[in-house]
């Protein structure tokens, strides 16, 4: 076999540098070259003063005599040797080797990549897979992966072959480091339980071999600076000779070529290749060449613009603005030096004169809508102002703007429309994002001395998109990644995987993700007796909701609807809020993460405008703007059955899709929400079956709720459970009387006050406090009533005090309190 | 056995391939000297007035002390650009001439450079156990 790869090997033209690889590693090379530099340099020198001492009076001339031909012969050699080492790297940066490797133009006849070259080249045994595992990219792969060296080794300690696996070689196929990655994963069983040991599945594993050949390629290209590509971004030194001077514009506007994103490795367009052209497409133009950039974010339009920058600067944008100068105004910044029309009117214009001369600017306009409304408020009108230059094509400008404030402010204006040609940003798809957090993570790891593993990255960008619903989800992959830099770095850590990222996103989020740990593991399984600690009775209720969350937690769920819909039905005072309470606390660890919203007082015809806003009056939703405060929890919709037709149906899209579109057609995210919708609609024939001695049968009220109209069938198919609370039963009410009573002796105790809990006091609060119709809710004002209130009189009259012990005991005659307050000092 | 390989590819190499690729960077090199010095935009704007600079002409051709003010800074204007834009080319065409010249020379050593290094490796010894 090894024989073979030899032979296989001798067949690449990477041969030679292949052999020399392994002769002198690239590290090594590199270190070599710049110690026979530096013995050059010195040489030199000592050559130098050998010479000069000659004519200095006073140095022993036979010394010099003797020195002088050694210390040239010395320089000769050292420089024979620099020189050698100088061939033997421009051997290696030679252009096969550089189109090769730097920009991946491999041909049939190479057979595989110079990377899989150095995989096999490495391999000193017979089998492959140890030889890919103990090579530098094998292990830099695994590392990516998240698997230590460590384990490689012991894994390959006790690896035996037991497969006969063949290199995938192919006469028309050049073999792609990947492409030999996944014939391994196929074709050696060990090597994919060895990787599944560390959770690792074929996709997290090509992404990481990609990732690592990225990294070599982005490498290599960018050493290479005598290649015309780089050479091109050095600017010019009269490139701007022939255009005009621009002082007032420069006061309020940044030029772009000088900002600090661009000198990032992000070089990678072909996430933004259609918005790209289509911008240039528009500033190429011949008349009304302007451009109105409309994104969900203000952010995500500007990352465009960055994009659109750096090929300016790389040369790489049609001749129309390849020479331009893109300023970006401060609209904010310009609007606030002016408190007067006439004064704001007279800078704008200097400052489009100015443009209009210099010839070659592109103005790009930050907030669009905000300069709009800003001179409208002082009386002036943007289009009036500027048309002449936009129609005579005197001037390039690009306005930035958000979905939001474009339909609100900037659509509207017809004139301005006809003169800017809208651009919208699609968001990015998961993949693209992957690849520009992979190049944002290189740079973080280079200064902060991190390690990502390639699941960390991708937990990042998922995580971003489903668990961050504000803002685009690249820009929040990337502000996820630098929060998580600081974090790890407070904590130690050094090594960052998907296990610390899903650690960060919980912290901020609070919804548990990651691995289930023995403490999560054992409220899961015990969750039920966990909502029973709060909620008494109502089996049936809790079963089917604590299902649901086991469910969403083992990562079963539909990722793209909310986490938990439910639809309680059942009598008042039976426990449904109190279940939602209950819920909220085990499930997000607080009642604080419990948001409310009473659905009777959306009946109306403007029901639908109340919950998520009216574009006419711009005002914003009830239930947009709760969801973007509090992203994540419990919202509990009460006495649901009331609100009007179009909120069910709006609702109906909640659940299936998980999000919803604000008035100005802005995504709301809810998928990191547990819905709980409580109705008392049904509740008559819950008391019907219970005052008949049967078991309310939940598929009997609903089927009488749909003939009824009161919900649709397609609605309640939405819920992932629609459960029926029963009335509760005499041994129910019992127990709550005396949770609520434990409650308030809980209370008392942390005063000094120690209260007895009787079985009387319990007995009474639950037959006189609850009723039929109410359920047990009547119970708390009994209690208030009858055990707080007094309790109370007696502490402010100071009968009570820190100390005291409380006895509830039956009335004595004539006593209107329906329990006897018992106070003695212990 | 692999190193006769290697050495007998690397003279290939060397002879054949490095010279059409040292040529290839070089024509790169020229093309940035003469865009670095931005010798086609100076040639295009040779008689444009320095960073635009300049004032309008009256609209009123009678006023001629105002007409020939203008017409003095105007001309001052693109004076000063052409003078400029001279100084830049001539620096620009010496650096590109310079290197033109250079090609030849740094071709032959890339050729001898092999016969340099035994040459200056043997005489190297010689200097240090013989002397001169």
């Amino acid at each position: 076999m090894s024989k073979t790869i030899r032979t296989i090997l001798s067949q690449s033209p990477f041969y030679p540098i292949l052999v020399l690889e392994s002769w002198v590693s690239s590290t090594r090379r590199q270190a070599i070259l710049k110690f026979s530099g530096l013995i050059f340099v010195l040489f030199m020198f000592f050559t130098l003063i050998v010479s000069l001492s000659n004519i200095i009076p006073g140095i022993d001339k036979n010394l010099i005599a003797l020195l002088a031909p050694r210390v040239w012969g010395l320089l000769l050699i050292s420089f024979a040797f620099y020189a050698v080492s100088k061939m033997i790297e421009a051997y290696f940066n030679s252009s096969y080797y550089f189109d090769n490797v730097a920009q991946n133009k491999y041909q049939p006849g190479d057979l595989f990549t110079f990377t899989v070259g150095r995989v096999l080249s490495s391999i000193k045994g017979d089998e492959i897979l140890p030889g890919f595992l103990s090579s530098p990219l094998g292990i830099e792969i695994m590392a990516r992966c998240g698997i230590p060296e460590e384990e490689i080794e012991k894994f390959l300690a006790s690896w035996k072959n037991d497969q006969n696996y063949q290199l995938p070689l192919a006469n028309d196929k050049v073999l792609k480091l990947r492409d030999l990655v996944v014939s391994l994963y196929d074709g050696q069983k060990s090597f994919k339980d060895f990787l599944f040991r560390f959770d690792i599945q074929e996709n997290e594993l090509i992404g990481a071999t990609n990732w690592v050949v990225r990294r070599i390629e982005t490498n290599e290209y960018k050493k290479r600076w005598w290649w015309e590509d780089n050479l091109k971004r050095i600017p010019g030194l009269a490139k701007d000779w022939g255009f005009g001077n621009t002082p007032t514009l420069d006061k309020y506007c940044w030029d772009l070529l000088f900002g600090a994103q661009i000198s990032s490795t992000d070089h990678d367009f072909s996430s933004r290749e259609e918005e790209l052209s289509q911008i240039e497409e528009v500033l190429s133009k011949d008349r009304e060449a302007n451009a109105l950039i409309v994104a969900e974010t203000d952010q995500e339009a500007m990352d465009i613009i960055w994009h659109l920058v750096r090929k300016i600067r790389e040369k790489t944008v049609p001749p129309a603005v390849s020479f331009r100068r893109p300023m970006l105004l401060n609209t904010g910044n310009f609007l606030a030096q002016f408190k007067e029309r006439s004064a704001v009117e007279q800078e704008l214009v200097k400052m489009l004169d100015e443009s209009a001369r210099a010839g070659n600017l592109l103005l790009i306009i930050d907030n669009f809508s905000l300069l709009l409304s800003g001179l409208e408020n002082l009386g002036s009108n943007f289009l009036s102002l500027v048309d002449h230059y936009l129609t005579a094509n005197l001037l390039l400008i690009v306005g930035l703007a958000d979905t939001d404030t474009f339909h609100r402010k900037i659509e509207t204006n017809a004139g301005l429309m006809t003169r800017f040609d809208r651009i919208f940003i699609r968001p990015l798809p998961e993949e693209s994002i992957v690849r520009s957090l992979e190049e944002a993570v290189w740079l973080s790891e280079k200064r902060n001395n991190l390690f990502f593993t390639f699941p960390a990255v991708m937990a990042i960008a998922h995580d971003a998109e489903y668990y961050f619903s504000e803002s685009n989800t690249g820009d929040k992959a990337v502000d996820l990644l630098s929060e998580i830099v600081p974090w790890s770095a407070s904590r130690g850590f050094y090594l960052i995987g998907k296990k610390e990222v899903e650690e960060f996103v919980e912290g901020k989020t609070k919804i548990p993700l990651g691995e289930i740990n023995p403490a999560e593991k054992e409220k899961l399984i015990n969750l039920e007796e966990n909502l029973h600690k709060r909620v008494i009775g109502q089996e049936e209720a809790l079963k089917a909701v604590s299902n649901a969350i086991r469910r969403s937690r083992t990562g079963i769920r539909n990722p793209k609807r909310p986490i938990g819909s439910f639809l309680f039905l059942g009598p008042t005072g039976v426990g449904k809020t109190e279940t939602s309470k209950a819920l909220a606390e085990v499930f997000f660890g607080g009642e604080k993460d419990l948001l409310r919203l009473d659905m009777s007082e959306y009946q109306g015809a403007d029901a639908l405008a109340k919950l998520t806003g009216s574009f006419g009056e711009s005002q914003a939703g009830v239930l947009s703007n709760l969801m973007r405060e509090h992203p994540y929890g419990v919202l509990l919709l009460d006495e649901f059955e009331k609100s009007n037709k179009d909120i069910l149906n709006l609702f109906l899209q909640i659940f299936d899709e998980g999000f919803f579109s604000d008035m100005s057609g802005k995504k709301v995210n809810v998928r990191n929400l547990i819905f709980i919708a409580t109705s008392n609609a049904g509740a008559d024939m819950i008391w019907q079956a219970v005052k008949e001695g049967q078991k309310p049968e939940a598929t009997k009220i609903i089927d009488s709720l749909v003939s009824q109209g009161i919900y649709k069938p397609e609605l309640l198919n939405r819920f992932d459970a629609v459960v029926v609370f029963n009335p509760l039963t005499s041994e129910d009410l019992l127990q709550i009387a005396k949770l609520l009573l434990g409650q308030l002796a809980k209370r008392l105790s942390e005063q000094g006050i120690d209260l007895a809990v009787s079985d009387f006091a319990v007995k009474t609060v639950a037959t006189l406090g609850a009723n039929e119709v109410f359920g047990a809710r009547p119970m708390i004002r009994f209690i208030q009533d009858n055990v707080e209130q007094p309790i109370a009189d007696k502490i402010i009259k100071g009968e009570i005090t820190h100390g005291f012990h409380v006895d509830l005991l039956p009335p004595e005659t004539g006593e209107t309190n329906l329990l006897k307050i018992d106070a003695k000092i212990l | 056995m692999r190193f006769p390989l290697i050495f007998f590819k690397y003279l290939v190499w060397h002879y054949g391939k490095a010279l059409l690729e040292f040529t290839a960077i070089y024509k790169n090199l020229i093309n940035f000297v003469y865009n670095f010095f931005s010798i086609p935009i100076l040639l295009r704007s040779f008689f444009a007035p320095w960073r635009r600079l300049g004032e309008e002409y009256p609209k009123d051709v009678l006023k001629i002390e105002e007409m020939a003010s203008v017409l003095v800074i105007n001309f001052l204007m693109r004076l000063v650009g052409i003078v400029m834009r001279t100084v830049l080319i001539v620096v620009g065409l010496v650096t590109l001439l310079l290197m033109i010249i250079l090609y030849p020379v740094l071709v032959i050593f890339w050729l001898l450079l092999p016969l340099i290094v035994v040459l200056l490796f043997i005489t190297g010894l010689i200097f240090l156990f013989f002397g001169w």
